[in-house]
Parts: C-alpha cells; sequence; structure tokens
C-alpha cells in the first residue's frame, strides 16, 4: 500500500505523540523518595503515640474541610489501637476556599500551647458545621482553658504564623487538597477512610 | 478531500491527540490515585475523589482517551484513501457529538454536584466542542 503524503505526516505526528506519552510515563511511574521525619515533624508539631514508635503518620488537615472530619474519627481510631507502635502528627493545611480553616486553626494552636490540642482537634470536627469567631472561647471554656491565655494566644500574629509555615511548606512539598496523608514520609493515595486504616495496618504488621 | 478538508482534518487529528494527551495523564492519576497538576485549585483533587467521577465503577477520563483514540483513528484513516474520507466523516460527526453531550453532562456534574472544577476537564470539554464544530462546519461544506 501507498501511502500519501498526509498519511505519512499523521503517522509522523503520533509516532512523536506516542513517544512524550512513553517518556511522561516512565517519569510519573517512578516511586517518590519518603520525606525525613525531622521534616515532616518539626519540634513544634502537634503529635500523640509513642514518639520512637517505627510507624508514623502525618496528617495535613483543614478544620472545615468535610474529608478531614471524616478521615479524623479514623486516625483517632488508629491512635487508641496501637499507642505503643504508632505516632500520629497534624499539620495545618486551611485551604483558601474555607474562611473559618485559619481562625479553626488558630484556635487549636491556642489550646494546644495549655496541652489540649487534640481534644480542641475533636471538638473544631465535631461541630464544624458551626465554626466561627464566637464558638471558639465556648469550646476553650468547655476544654477548661485559662481563657486569658487563650485568648492572648488566639490574638498573637506569631500564632498565626505557624498555621501560615505550616501551610507553606505542604505546598512546597506538592500538596493541593486536605486531608493529605504521609505514613512514615511516603505520600499515601486513599479514597475512602478505611483504605488509611489499611495502609497503616499493612505498615504495622509489616505485610 | 480538498485543501480546507485536508487542513480541517489535520486540526481535528492534532486536537484529538492533544485530548488524548490530558486524558492518559489524568487517567493516570485516577488509576495510580495520585495528586493532578491543577491550575483550578484543589478542583482536580476533588474530582478524582469524589464516586460521580467513577460513573459503573469507569473513571471518566477512560471515557475521555477511548473517545479521542477513536478520533485519532477516524481521522487518520481519511487521509488514506479518498473513499474513507467521504465515509468515516459521519463517525467523526456522531462520535463528537457524543463527546459534546458526555462533556456537558459531566461539567454539569462538576459544577452543581462534585462542587469542584477540574481545569483538565475543562479544556478538555472545549477541546470536544471545537472538534463537533469542526465536524460539523466539514459536513456543511461537504454537502
Amino acid at each position: 500500500m501507498k501511502l500519501t503524503s498526509e498519511t505519512k505526516l499523521f503517522i509522523g505526528i503520533f509516532t512523536f505523540t506516542a513517544i512524550i506519552i512513553a517518556v511522561a510515563m516512565v517519569i510519573m511511574t517512578r516511586p517518590a523518595k519518603p520525606i525525613a521525619k525531622e521534616y515532616l515533624i518539626l519540634p513544634t508539631t502537634y503529635t500523640k503515640g509513642a514518639k520512637d514508635a517505627s510507624v508514623w503518620l502525618v496528617e495535613f488537615s483543614d478544620f472545615q474541610c468535610p474529608a478531614c472530619k471524616a478521615f479524623s474519627s479514623v486516625v483517632s481510631d488508629l491512635s487508641k489501637k496501637y499507642p505503643d507502635k504508632l505516632l500520629v502528627a497534624y499539620r495545618y493545611f486551611p485551604l483558601d476556599s474555607h474562611p473559618q480553616s485559619i481562625p479553626a486553626a488558630i484556635a487549636a494552636e491556642s489550646a494546644g500551647i495549655q496541652g489540649k490540642f487534640w481534644e480542641m482537634e475533636q471538638l473544631l470536627f465535631a461541630n464544624q458545621e458551626r465554626l466561627s469567631e464566637a464558638l471558639y472561647p465556648e469550646l476553650a471554656t468547655q476544654l477548661g482553658l485559662d481563657m486569658n491565655t487563650f485568648r492572648e494566644s488566639f490574638a498573637n500574629p506569631k500564632t498565626k504564623q505557624i498555621i501560615i509555615n505550616d501551610r507553606n511548606y505542604g505546598t512546597s512539598i506538592g500538596i493541593n487538597a486536605t486531608p493529605t496523608f504521609f505514613l512514615n514520609g511516603v505520600k499515601l493515595n486513599l479514597l475512602t477512610p478505611s483504605d488509611l486504616t489499611k495502609e497503616v495496618e499493612k505498615v504495622i504488621n509489616g505485610k | 478531500m480538498n485543501t480546507k478538508q485536508k487542513a480541517l482534518n489535520r486540526i481535528m487529528f492534532v486536537l484529538s491527540i492533544a485530548g488524548l494527551l490530558m486524558g492518559v495523564y489524568v487517567l493516570q492519576s485516577f488509576v495510580r490515585q495520585t495528586g493532578i497538576i491543577c491550575l483550578s485549585g484543589g478542583g482536580c483533587e476533588a474530582v478524582r475523589k469524589n464516586a460521580l467521577s467513577y460513573p459503573f465503577g469507569i473513571p471518566v477520563p477512560a471515557v475521555g482517551v477511548a473517545g479521542y483514540t477513536f478520533l485519532v483513528i477516524l481521522t487518520f484513516l481519511r487521509t488514506t484513501n479518498q473513499q474513507l474520507a467521504t465515509k468515516l466523516l459521519p463517525w467523526i460527526l456522531g462520535m463528537a457529538t457524543f463527546g459534546i453531550c458526555f462533556v456537558t453532562w459531566f461539567t454539569y456534574t462538576e459544577i452543581f454536584l462534585i462542587k469542584g472544577i477540574c481545569m483538565w476537564c475543562a479544556i478538555s470539554a472545549v477541546n470536544m466542542y471545537i472538534i463537533f464544530g469542526l465536524a460539523v462546519y466539514e459536513t456543511h461544506i461537504r454537502n
């Protein structure tokens, strides 16, 4: 069969495209390098579980994100189930589309200064539908926090800066959605909260 | 095919290849559950993680890849001989009509149900509308 010049042109374009796809697939399927623990868990990052646990899970989360709320209970259950084997860390990643995510994160950070970060985290997710500036002191009172200290930390620009720094770091490592999890430094690709349980248990049980 | 028809077929071929490239990129992220580079904020991730993006368990970009592959093959075969050039135009028009129905449905789903816009899906939708427009135009000048 004699090929027309038009057919040859199309074959040329198609071959060029196929080469581009092949090269891109090779690059994209390369496994990502794990991120070192000291970058993902800073001395100021709130954690729960054994500090020296061989399995560590870092969550980048937003208090106004419904998916983060769904995953939060799973993280809490995992932490309770494996207190000696799993270290859980929380990093802030407030999304621009959520107006209350930064104030809520500031409230959590302010509670954390008084040792009640995880309690505030649970309360914020439990009250996600009614997050507002008026709610945070109410939750702080509920947790029995010193209100003067809480108000001071809440208004302190340094508290907000911690949240912004977390978000900036998250952006620098390619995070663009919440929640994003890193298990032993490797980014997880999860569809449902039960996928998180499976992934964590797979590593804990050494499978 | 005359010069004008050749040019239209070339444009449809290149646009189909562009659609195929986008489809392959988004499909691999759906299959491997990895992040998508997205200029529309977290829209691509919201779309990827939503069950509505998997009608009957099929990832939406797989439909795009299949459709654009079909268009690439059709536009290519049209260059091989004059008979096919005429015969395959209605097939291209048919495929592009299905394509615009599909992208319109999915754009509606993104905006009103998922409440997030994936940049790649939006570009692909515009791409399919252009291919449809070119197919309609070529049918019109042929008649």
